[in-house]
């Protein structure tokens, strides 16, 4: 460790440097809140932060190491598997200790906070030192990242751009520097976009796999899973995260999968299906439409055979916006009226149109939402990988929150590839796969069979082989003139 | 990052009328309150970022003056007879970085444009007169030796400007935000860098900071602080000096050593300063008062929950004392009150920022922030009829509230609608300056209330009352009409003494 700030390294990097004794947990949690304390506030990343308890947190991680390698290093058995690894989560899910207030003034503060959901418990378990909460618009409803408890969250590449959203705290943290890995919730894209537009690793798990409590108001749709700055880091995280709980009734059960085992197999052989628009998308940026397919063009350099071909369904928009605001309605009718002053003008937006549907218009969503499904579990008989852009364009400006109604085009329209697989319920992840003119990162979206979690992350790591992942210019951030 | 260790110790202990006694019973030299002062400040400031120029050769000049004039004391009357004349003698104090004409001190008005301005004594503008303030400053015994940071051109609620290369922090949390415009003064007092600090307020720039960090801020009555003699007002009337203080006698004190119109002022001081000390000496005995509690936005939106049960606790307090406590809202809506002043501030930073570039040259696209940039254009696009017009609807506010304050003496009401912000939050990255003031989720969600006392001129004070429950300290404002300055003070230190202070 010479030139390297411990805060731009991976998790998998931090390890291996506790390991051999060259760094501590304690060191790389002092320049992770360093990088915070220079960086959140142009970015905003974290909502809420507890240096004091990280410090703690990392100390007892730094006591677990030297004891560990006094006895030999690598013994399992007295350092966890992210034992001393900063990372952070998204402020949609409960974490004991910690205020989790959902983006949102209609959330009381004064509460015991004495609850970890099963990712926070098994993020604690792991050893990992818990930094904070990460910012997310309120109740996770947009794929910006602003709300009226937290202001405006912005991208490290471009601070004028939106990091994304809604988990758009977490991917800012990650590519900032601001702790290696952080989880963040996906319910329509909430993961992916993020990741894409901050240039980072983002999974989006099979349902059910990284297990949830309370489960989301917004149903069926609403998953969890990793930001990382590599692959590799995402594979460690999910041998961690993904594990039953018993309080999520959806959740599955024990994945015996090691998700480092293979993953660098690579691809040879493997049947892609390459999807530039789904057959609908029309708003596909040239840029993003390039980069993507330049990337697939090294998909088959190293062995897969890829075959251009769309999965043959039409625009879910309406079944994802329709579910979505369902679910949002949900929420807004348990809000008193004073409460609902509080909230996010987009956010009141979409529960008036959730009021509107009956619950035969409901039902309909749902059976097609099983079409569709079904469709999709027949397609992937026939591939092994379903591959598009992450989004269809790079970032857009920032904005403050109240400034755009949350209608299903304003809402969605511009991610039309990453809500389908919300409803199918298919791990999907995005991988950065280039830069535009303006230097912002691309995605590319890579869709795996039901529960094919382990292939997603192994094409995954294939591509971050030839296309390593990309840091973001923050010195521009870091080095303001005095 | 808390360093709630290095929290300020309220009260009288160790405020700044306690350090001038010192220097002038001589138990310290002022020369050794200066040196402490900036040993803190080399100690702390790299973490808080409160003090953005430091002239400790100035500083010891000015206090080796003080300690001359406690040795030329021949005996105790004599020195008491000087500690009453310069009630602040040998009291480091720092001036606020946003103008505050002083010969010794250029300021950059927290903006990297004036900041390229290089002048003999250091970066930003120079001034070849003291302001009027500054002059009563010194003559009170107030050892001048720096600035304290404010964010560009001083329009926003929390201190992050880039011109000093990173944002101020709260001292009980370096995550959140000091406050602002006069974020610096209050990081540096609530950290005990200085027992006391220059401030000012058009929008709740004193009240706001005094509210993040735990301290006592007055905002006077319009003209009852000097302007002059370089200007006769300050945003169209709205803004004006004080003083962030640890304890009421320090605000009292600092009040009644300022105060009162300068020579050539546009409108007479709508009160005196007369009986202010001897006021909050009987503060007990005073009438008691009809204050109006409003825990809720104007309109009667629910505010942030912490800070309505904290100003709902603070009523409790004075009905305890034996005020009468009434919950009553002012008939306003606050972006009635919000946008013409957003507009006539507008308007003051495009003066500001032309009077600037007439002299220095124009700013580039890089000079100034997002913000001010959006400030400045806006100005640029009001006409002098828009601007009057503003005036007369900020005015009629006044005419308003004049009838509130019929049934009430004063208006009871949080500083801010929400516990202190997380950096970040306010920082002047919005190129529309409307929006960031009035937008959806605009800072009037923030700041609904200090704005109300800048538009009708009234005294208002910020009282520190509780923590949330992340340890940041909540404040509390009294406002009152024209002249009730006194009333205020006495009332401040009524509850002082009873304890009912604190954060």
């Amino acid at each position: 460790m010479t030139t390297t700030n411990l805060a731009d390294c991976t998790a998998t990097e931090l390890l291996a440097l506790y390991r051999s004794g060259q760094a501590s947990p304690v060191e790389a949690t002092r320049a992770v809140l360093a990088r915070i304390a220079a960086l959140n506030p142009a970015l905003l990343a974290f909502c809420h932060l507890d240096a004091d308890a990280a410090l703690a947190s990392a100390q007892a991680s730094t006591l677990r190491w030297q004891a560990a390698r006094a006895g030999g290093v690598s013994v399992g058995a007295t350092v966890g598997p992210l034992d001393g690894v900063p990372t952070s989560i998204k402020d949609l899910i409960l974490t004991r200790g910690m205020p989790t207030l959902r983006g949102s003034h209609t959330v009381e503060i004064n509460q015991p906070w004495d609850v970890d959901a099963p990712v926070a418990a098994r993020l604690r378990e792991a050893g990992a030192v818990l930094l904070g909460k990460t910012s997310t618009p309120e109740f996770g409803c947009k794929g910006e990242t602003n709300s009226p408890r937290t202001g405006i969250t912005r991208n490290p590449w471009d601070p004028s751009k939106t990091p994304g959203g809604s988990s758009g705290g977490s991917a800012a943290a990650v590519a900032a520097g601001m702790g290696p890995l952080s989880v963040g919730t996906d319910g329509a894209g909430s993961v992916r976009i993020p990741a894409s537009f901050c240039g980072n690793f983002g999974l989006k798990p099979s349902f059910g796999r990284v297990p949830a409590y309370p489960l989301s108001p917004f149903g069926s749709v609403a998953h969890l899973g990793p930001h990382t700055m590599s692959v590799r880091d995402a594979a460690l995280m999910m041998n961690v995260i993904a594990r039953p709980d018993e309080r999520d009734w959806t959740s599955l059960p024990t994945d015996l999968h090691d998700y480092q085992i293979g993953l660098d197999d690579g691809i040879r052989g493997l049947r892609v299906a390459w999807s530039p628009t789904l057959g609908y998308a029309k708003n596909v940026h040239p840029e993003v439409a390039a980069a993507c397919a330049g990337a697939v063009q090294k998909l088959a350099e190293l062995g897969a055979h890829v075959e251009a071909i769309d999965p043959g369904f039409e625009d879910p928009l309406d079944i994802t916006t329709g579910l979505w605001f369902v679910g949002a309605w949900t929420i807004w009718s348990g809000l008193d009226p004073a409460q609902q002053a509080v909230a996010d003008p987009d956010f009141a937006a979409e529960a008036q149109l959730g009021e509107r549907l009956s619950a035969l218009d409901i039902q309909r969503l749902h059976l097609r939402r099983g079409a569709l499904g079904s469709l999709m579990r027949q397609f992937m008989q026939r591939f092994d990988l379903l591959v598009t852009p992450t989004v269809a364009v790079p970032a857009f400006d920032a904005k403050a929150a109240g400034h755009a109604p949350m209608a299903p085009e304003a809402m969605l329209g511009w991610t039309p590839f990453s809500y389908p697989f919300n409803l199918t319920q298919q791990p999907a992840c995005t991988i950065p796969c280039g830069l535009t003119q303006a230097g912002l990162p691309i995605g590319l979206q890579i869709v795996g069979p039901m529960f094919g979690d382990a292939l997603v992350l192994r094409a995954a790591r294939a591509v971050e082989s030839v296309m390593p992942i990309p840091r973001p210019p923050l010195q521009r951030l870091l080095a303001v003139p005095r | 990052m808390t360093t709630a260790s290095l929290g300020p110790t309220a009260g009288t202990m160790h405020d700044a009328i306690a350090l001038a006694a010192r220097i002038a019973n001589g138990e310290i030299t002022a020369a050794q309150a200066l040196s402490e002062t900036l040993a803190r400040i080399e100690a702390l400031n790299p973490l808080l970022n409160a003090v953005c120029h430091v002239d400790a050769a100035l500083g010891r000049r000015h206090a080796a003056a003080a300690d001359a004039a406690v040795a030329a004391c021949r005996n105790d009357s004599e020195r008491a007879a000087l500690h009453r004349q310069r009630p602040f003698l040998g009291v480091p104090l720092l001036i606020k970085d946003l103008a505050t004409a002083a010969t010794d001190l250029p300021s950059t008005m927290g903006s990297r444009y004036a900041a390229r301005i290089k002048g003999p004594l250091g970066r930003g503008l120079h001034w070849a007169v003291d302001s009027t303030l500054v002059t009563r400053h010194r003559a009170a015994g107030f050892v001048l030796f720096g600035r304290s940071t404010s964010p560009e051109m001083g329009i926003s609620p929390s201190t992050e400007a880039l011109a000093y290369g990173g944002p101020t922090r709260n001292p009980h949390n370096s995550a959140h935000s000091a406050g602002g415009s006069s974020g610096g003064a209050a990081s540096a007092l609530a950290s005990g860098m200085v027992h006391i600090a220059h401030a000012n307020d058009g929008a709740g720039s004193i009240r706001i900071p005094a509210s993040c960090c735990g301290l006592i801020g007055l905002k006077p009555s319009r003209g009852m602080m000097p302007m002059g003699p370089l200007v006769g007002e300050s945003w169209g009337g709205l803004a004006t000096d004080h003083m962030l203080t640890l304890s009421v006698r320090d605000c009292a004190a600092a009040f009644v050593a300022s105060a009162g119109a300068d020579a050539g002022a546009p409108y007479a001081a709508p009160g005196t300063t007369a009986g202010s000390l001897a006021a909050i000496e009987r503060a007990a005995a005073a009438p008691r008062l009809r204050i109006a509690l409003c825990d809720t936005f104007f309109e009667g939106d629910a505010i942030d929950g912490e800070v309505a049960a904290a100003v709902r606790r603070f009523a409790q307090r004075l009905a305890a004392l034996g005020h009468h406590i009434e919950l009553r809202r002012p008939p306003l809506d606050t972006r009635q009150v919000i946008e013409p002043l957003a507009h006539v501030v507008a308007c003051g930073t495009a003066m500001s920022l032309n009077g600037l570039a007439a002299r220095h040259g124009p700013f580039g696209d890089d000079d100034l922030e997002p913000t001010t940039r959006g400030a400045y254009e806006l100005g640029q696009r009001i006409s002098g009829a828009e601007y009057l017009a503003c005036l007369n609807q900020l005015h009629a506010i006044g005419r308003t509230m004049a009838g509130f304050f019929e049934a009430s003496d004063l208006l009871l009401t949080p500083v801010l609608a929400e516990p202190p912000a997380m950096l970040g939050r306010w920082a002047m990255h919005n190129p529309d300056f409307l929006d960031y003031r009035i937008g959806p989720n605009g800072l009037w969600r923030y700041s609904p209330f200090a704005p109300l006392a800048n538009v009708t001129g009234g005294a208002s004070i910020a009282l520190p009352a509780g923590r949330s429950s992340l340890g940041l300290p909540i404040g509390v404002m009294l406002t009152g009409q024209l002249g009730d300055d006194t009333r205020l003070l006495q009332l401040a230190a009524e509850l002082e003494g009873s304890g009912a202070l604190g954060a």
